[in-house]
């Protein structure tokens, strides 16, 4: 019983190492199901086995096995969640005429190019899929954001680096027939379009594509150009809605609650509910959900008087998160966020010292720098692998950009809660314009310094080496610490 | 009479809108604008594109980018937009939308 209960904690929630195990393992197992190591009969077999292992161990109280076995199978579940989708392959459907049901992600551009926008690709030919296309269509049909249709076309794939993009040709004589809506997608529409409406009618032309941006997701309203100034300062994941968001208008959210003296619990479910609300507006990414999840379990935790271990709710998010789509173990941005935030966390047990300091503005850049310093450790093999570059700018663009980016984000909320005084939203316009002036004009000085970055090539053996490598040399040095602190008692 | 919460968010209001009233006097225009402004049209020389380059125009895909290659080694190089309307795969509709991203 007292093994048992170490295993499922009452004393606090999620603080067993064994939640990361689960993690990386079904993160294996569907890499694993996707390159059909084990076919899925087995998988179905060896599932079952395990399932009544797990079962019969904790009714028979032999729970000595439980973890090894619970890993073991969380792998075969992995790879049997994944087998819808690997069973029939994107690849397979590539360049023939097909049946799709395709649900719209970006929205359809004005003038010169309408015609392309992007979109989530949930059935090919009536089986399961869960592929994020551009898509071309000649239609002068009506396309609507969130919207989902049913299109026939062409698949096609081109490989950059070692990614693969798709394009989806709707064909010329194709139907269109658009699938009703439920009412979650039909109240975001509405709601994002009138937020972008009203950043629209207020704000210049480039403040308000600035603003959907990294407010609302909106990517696809900046240009090349836009995109390549953040990339070169390294500041793309600004722009990219995570945890830093999630973080910011959660704090704001917070000390709003505060003022009106709304009680400290019921703040805690208001803002679960509002960064619920934002998750699903901008789009329901990988980093948004990982970083609604962390929030929402710490909320939780706080709910029931629990300790909250950073770890477990990183881990616990990631295995939700692959739950709902176990194709997401292959999306860039959820192996940087996971990989980025799993890097901090640890850094922050391993060197505590790192953000900490007796005056608050010298613990502010010791936590940026070291955070961005354990961040860029994880996330150099993947940058190199997909992008072919190394940005050595990073550390001090976020010293610099992110207070400005911080100023920007609560003044825009506070831009936003003042929709009905027309006068004061447009003197806020004027700060906001000035603001995001600042932060771009910083990003273009920072990307414009030479050595900024570099081009680099790793192969997949070097990423997992380099992980290997880091590993070793993380467990290394905790141990090593722990010694020393050891010793030092004595 | 107010929490030192609430002076903070007091303090933080009147200092953006009086920033904001100052800008609005001033009447300040920034130069950042061309990296942000209304998407520029880029133009692609049809005669001298790789496959690469040609990929970029809407609506051209490898093949039909592969297409104006094989025309441009037959037919040495496209003279006007008609030129162009021979290729297979390239319609009148979609004529109508390169039309404003290529130079010949």
């Amino acid at each position: 019983m007292g093994k048992r209960s170490s295993i499922l904690s009452k004393s606090s929630l999620f603080s067993n190492p064994i939640n990361t195990y689960l993690f990386i393992s079904l993160i294996a197992g569907i890499f694993a199901g996707w390159y059909s190591i084990i076919p899925p009969a087995a998988l179905i077999i060896l599932s079952s086995f395990l399932l009544v292992s797990l079962v019969l161990s904790l009714r028979f109280h032999k729970v000595e096995l439980f973890p090894v076995v619970l890993i073991i199978f969380f792998m075969s579940f992995g790879a049997l969640w994944v087998a819808p989708y690997s069973l029939h392959k994107p690849s397979s459907f590539l360049s023939k005429d097909n049946e799709f049901i395709i649900k719209v992600t970006s929205l359809p551009q004005d003038k010169h190019l309408k015609h392309i926008f992007y979109a989530r690709i949930i059935r090919i030919n009536n089986y399961p899929a869960s592929l994020n296309v551009k898509v071309n269509c000649f239609h002068d049909r009506e396309i609507r954001y969130r919207d989902s249709y049913i299109v026939e076309g062409k698949l096609t794939r081109r490989k950059l680096r070692n990614s693969h993009f798709y394009t989806l040709w709707i064909r010329n004589d194709s139907f269109i027939s658009r699938l009703p809506a439920g009412f979650v997608d039909n109240s975001i529409r509405g709601f994002t379009y009138k937020i972008i409406a009203y950043f629209k009618n207020n704000l210049p032309c480039e403040t308000y594509k600035f603003l959907s941006s990294i407010f609302l997701g909106r990517r696809e309203l900046l240009d090349k150009n836009a995109k390549s100034v953040f990339i070169n300062a390294a500041a793309a994941h600004l722009i990219a809605i995570s945890g830093l968001h999630v973080g910011l208008l959660s704090a704001v959210f917070f000390f709003v609650l505060s003022i009106f003296r709304v009680k400290f619990r019921m703040r805690i479910i208001i803002s679960i509910a509002a960064m619920a609300l934002y998750a699903l507006c901008v789009g329901s990414r990988p980093s948004i959900v990982r970083s609604f999840l962390m929030f929402s379990f710490m909320g939780i935790g706080f709910l029931l008087r629990r300790k909250v271990s950073i770890f477990d709710t990183l881990s616990v998010s990631g295995i939700i998160c692959l739950l709902w789509n176990p194709l997401w173990a292959f999306d860039i941005g959820f192996q940087l966020s996971f990989a980025a935030v799993f890097a901090i966390v640890l850094g922050t047990v391993i060197f505590p010292f790192a953000f900490t300091h007796k005056y608050k503005l010298i613990a502010y850049v010791k936590g940026i720098f070291f955070s961005t310093l354990f961040a860029t450790t994880a996330i150099i093999p993947l940058v190199a692998f997909y992008f072919g570059k190394f940005y050595l700018i990073g550390i001090l663009s976020n010293i610099i950009l992110i207070p400005v980016f911080a100023l920007i984000v609560v003044t825009t909320f506070t831009f936003i809660c003042f929709y009905f005084f027309h006068f004061l939203a447009s003197i806020l316009a004027e700060v906001l314009s000035f603001f995001v002036f600042i932060f771009i004009k910083t990003a273009t000085i920072l990307g414009s310094v030479k050595f900024s970055s570099f081009n680099i090539d790793i192969s997949l053996a070097g990423v997992i080496i380099y992980y290997a490598i880091l590993g070793i040399a993380i467990v290394l040095i905790y141990y090593r610490s722990k010694l020393i602190q050891a010793t030092t008692r004595f | 009479m107010f929490t030192s919460q609430e002076k903070k968010v007091i303090i933080f209001l009147c200092a953006l809108f009086a920033i904001g009233g100052i800008l609005r006097i001033v009447g300040v225009k920034y130069k950042h604008t061309e990296v942000l402004s209304d998407r520029k049209v880029f133009k692609v020389n049809i005669n001298e594109a790789g496959i690469e380059e040609l990929e970029k125009i809407p609506f051209v895909g490898p093949k039909t980018a592969q297409e104006i290659v094989n025309y441009r080694k037959t037919h040495k190089s496209f003279g006007n937009l008609q030129d162009l309307g021979n290729i297979k795969g390239i319609g009148e509709k979609k004529l109508n939308i390169i039309k404003e991203f290529v130079i010949f």
